[in-house]
Parts: structure tokens; C-alpha cells; sequence
């Protein structure tokens, strides 16, 4: 290939490119044509999960198969508890606030649900991850997946057997947060580096300082309140700038979610506090592990 | 050894090849080696761009870097973009390549492999607004170490090269 044919082939393709950039980024004119090419991506996934599908193999035939799988059992019951923990806690704190207790529609019991990450690595940019349910498990997009340690981002992307989620730390995802402290109401933008967050709309006056712990508070809908986000990690004061340079670190470590959670909503159900007469709403253990708890 | 012809390495083999450089591409790293993973396909594309019969051509590498975005989910025509522009640095700069030694050769892999980067940061900035930050950039030291070893290994099935060593 000459250096001049070379040189107008990829003008063209360039070009082509920019075509295709545009529109996918403007239009969903081309998500059918993921969707049809689906196929591609799972057969892909499948390969590439090969190695530590195998590894996962051999690790069963260890002679103590029976504890691995009750260690994991264990894994996942903690984590489901650990999310409705942390609601407990949030409305706990609203309560000392004085606030008015929230409406009939926020009272709604979740019912959470699990799913894998897959072993699937994305490119840098943008920390998505890619889950083992999709359509099939009734996931809608926008979704909100959950970490036990706190909310994790949305369902951006939707097939029948596969979700990838955005994360909240992706830059150009906000999420409107609250200082549990104060009470304080902003929004939390996604800083584009792992386990990162940037408030940047924290007036120089506000209120606000390393160790806060922010939540959810709920505003817009999309995601429920209560739910913990990030600790704020740095205040900085530049004289110059109207507003305070606040970063804040997620309470989860991206490196680290080997499993996330999702909540199917219900009908609504009176008061988690109320009903139970101040004892925390927990699901009980299932009986493989019941023997572990008793003496 | 009478006849001196050329041979082609097989088209086949260079297909496998770039696929197989996919799916080392997907392949999960440990945790703290995330940001630091080599682009394997550009460095094998590199390395069949670089022969003095370019084994790859502008389409082709259009068409890998379509399948890249696919299976990375990312923006249409982002990888596309950017794998033609290392092809096209790759076929206009063979000539040097294949004079110099592997030390001067990293140097322009080096290159190669920074401008990709920083086209894709530029893309992915218009796309979603996001700030650049210089850690996206140990892929490419990485990718730079990783060339030897592609290099080396990929000129083992090379008959012209043992032709002339």
C-alpha cells in the first residue's frame, strides 16, 4: 500500500468515523445494530472467562467443597443485609434531625436481588461494568445497582442476558447527594477517576468539612434516599473561585465489587421502625447456615 | 536454498493474530495493573503494518477497531478512529522502522501508541465532558515495553525473516 492510497483510505475512514461517532452519540439509530451483533460480545465474554472459569473448577474439587460453598452463601446473605443495614441507619438519622417522617411512597419495601459481575474488563476511561443479568431478570434501564457499601451507578446499557453499568464516578454522572451531618443538599458529580467524586457546587459559606459522610437525598426520583455515597476526602478554599474545590471518596473500592445488588420495588409497607417495634427489618438466615449461629 | 522468493505470511495467520491480540485485549488484569494494560492490537498492527509488504490495510483496521468498540461498549467509530490512525503512522513510517534497531523502534511504538491515547481522551472528552488524566498514559509505556516481545515472538512465523535473519 502506497504512502498517497494509505493517505486518502483513511481521510475516508476518518471521516466514516466521525459519521459514526456522531450519530451513535446523538441518536439510538445504531442500538440495533448492538443488540443484532449481541451474540458477538457474549461469545467473546465466554472465551475471555475461560481462565478463571477453569480456575473456579478446580478450586471445587478442594476436599473442603462444602465450607466454599457455605463461605459463599454467607458472602452474599451479609450483603444483602449489610444494604438494608445502612437504610435502617439513614432513617435512624433523619429521625434525631427532627425531620417530618417521609411519605407513604418512600416507605416501600425493596426486595433486593444479586448479580455477578462478570469477568469482563473494560477499557480505562470509562469504569463500566458488565453484569450477568440483563432483561431476563427484569432490569430496566437506568436501573440503580447498589454495592453493599452504597450506591454504584446505573444500568446504562440493557441486553437480555447482560447489563453494563455506568458508575457514579464516571465523569459526566451526577447524583444528588446530601451531607448527613448537616443536611446539606448538592450534587456529586463523577470525577472520571476510580473511587472519586467532586462537589462542585459547595458555596465557600457552606458547611463542610473532611470526614463528612454524604447520602442520597432522594431529589429527582431516580435514586432512593438514604443510601450512603461517599466520605469527603478534601476541602480545598481557593480565594479566587467562588466555590469551595471539594473532592470525596466513594465508600466502595472499584477494584474491589466482586458483587452488586439491585431492588426490585413492591408495594408499600408501613415503616421499617414502626411495624417491628424498633427491631431492624433483617431477613432471617437460610437454614444451611442456621448451624453456624447456634449454641 | 536455490530460489529466493518471498513468501507472504499466510493472511490467515495475521487475522489470527490481530484476533488473538483482541482477545489478550479483554483479558482481566489485576487489579493494579488496570491502567497500565498494553494495547495488544495495536502493537501487533503495528508490527504488520510496518513489513515492506503492509499486511494490513486501512479498512482492515477499521473494521478491527469497529469490532473493538462493539465488544468494549464504547462509542461507535471511537477505536475505528483511532486504530486507522496507527495504521496509517504505522505504513507512512515503515521505512524507519524496519532500519532501526528494536531500542529506536520502541521509541516510535512509544509515539504511536501516546497519540492514540490522547485521541482517544480527546474523543471521549467531547463525548461525556470528562477531565484527561495523565495516568491514562501507562498504557502506552506499557504497550512500548510489550513491543520486543511482539515483535520477537510474531517474527518467529515469519518466513522472510529467516531468510534474512
Amino acid at each position: 500500500m502506497t504512502r498517497t492510497s494509505s493517505g486518502i483510505s483513511f481521510i475516508l475512514f476518518a471521516m466514516l468515523s466521525v459519521a459514526l461517532m456522531i450519530v451513535d452519540a446523538r441518536s439510538p439509530f445504531l442500538q440495533p445494530v448492538r443488540d443484532s451483533l449481541h451474540f458477538v460480545n457474549r461469545t467473546v465474554e465466554s472465551i475471555v472467562a475461560l481462565p478463571a472459569a477453569m480456575v473456579d473448577v478446580f478450586e471445587r474439587f478442594y476436599p473442603n467443597a462444602q465450607l466454599y460453598d457455605n463461605y459463599q452463601l454467607l458472602r452474599q446473605t451479609y450483603a444483602k443485609q449489610q444494604l438494608q443495614l445502612q437504610r435502617l441507619q439513614a432513617l435512624q438519622n433523619e429521625n434525631v434531625r427532627l425531620k417530618e417522617l417521609l411519605k407513604v411512597s418512600e416507605n416501600i419495601r425493596e426486595e433486593v436481588f444479586l448479580s455477578q459481575i462478570k469477568n469482563f474488563d473494560l477499557e480505562s476511561f470509562s469504569r463500566r461494568i458488565v453484569l450477568d443479568d440483563g432483561r431476563n431478570r427484569g432490569i430496566h434501564l437506568g436501573q440503580v445497582v447498589f454495592e453493599p457499601n452504597g450506591i454504584l451507578g446505573q444500568v446504562s446499557y440493557l441486553g437480555d442476558e447482560t447489563a453494563v453499568v455506568t458508575l457514579i464516578t464516571d465523569s459526566g454522572h451526577t447524583l444528588p447527594v446530601e451531607v448527613e451531618r448537616t443536611g446539606q443538599r448538592t450534587l456529586a458529580r463523577g470525577s472520571g477517576r476510580p473511587n472519586l467524586l467532586n462537589l462542585p457546587f459547595i458555596e465557600r459559606s457552606a458547611d463542610i468539612r473532611k470526614d463528612d459522610v454524604l447520602v442520597t437525598s432522594g431529589v429527582g426520583g431516580r435514586f432512593p434516599a438514604g443510601y450512603k455515597v461517599a466520605q469527603v476526602e478534601e476541602v480545598i478554599m481557593d480565594s479566587n473561585r467562588a466555590f469551595l474545590d471539594v473532592s470525596a471518596t466513594t465508600f466502595f473500592n472499584i477494584d474491589k465489587v466482586r458483587e452488586v445488588l439491585l431492588i426490585k420495588a413492591k408495594q408499600a409497607m408501613p415503616p421499617l421502625l414502626e411495624a417491628r417495634g424498633g427491631e431492624p427489618a433483617v431477613s432471617p438466615l437460610p437454614d444451611a447456615l442456621q448451624e453456624y449461629f447456634d449454641d | 536454498m536455490t530460489s529466493f522468493s518471498l513468501r507472504k505470511v499466510s493472511g490467515r495467520f495475521v487475522l489470527a493474530s490481530i484476533l488473538f491480540a483482541l482477545l489478550l485485549n479483554l483479558m482481566n488484569y489485576p487489579d493494579w495493573f488496570r491502567y497500565a494494560k498494553p494495547d495488544w492490537v495495536t502493537l501487533v498492527l503495528i508490527y504488520w503494518s510496518m513489513q515492506s509488504q503492509p499486511r494490513v490495510n486501512i479498512a482492515a483496521a477499521w473494521f478491527v477497531g469497529l469490532l473493538l468498540d462493539l465488544l468494549l461498549y464504547s462509542l461507535f467509530g471511537m477505536h475505528a478512529f483511532s486504530k486507522i490512525m496507527v495504521v496509517f503512522f504505522a505504513i507512512g513510517l515503515r521505512r524507519y522502522l524496519r532500519l532501526y534497531s528494536i531500542w529506536q523502534q520502541s521509541v516510535i511504538v512509544l509515539i504511536i501508541t501516546s497519540a492514540e491515547i490522547l485521541v482517544l481522551t480527546w474523543i471521549n472528552t467531547i463525548y461525556t465532558g470528562s477531565v484527561a488524566d495523565w495516568y491514562y498514559f501507562q498504557s502506552a509505556f506499557m504497550s512500548t515495553l510489550l513491543w520486543p516481545v511482539v515483535y520477537f515472538v510474531l517474527r518467529k512465523f515469519d518466513p522472510n525473516s529467516q531468510i534474512f535473519g
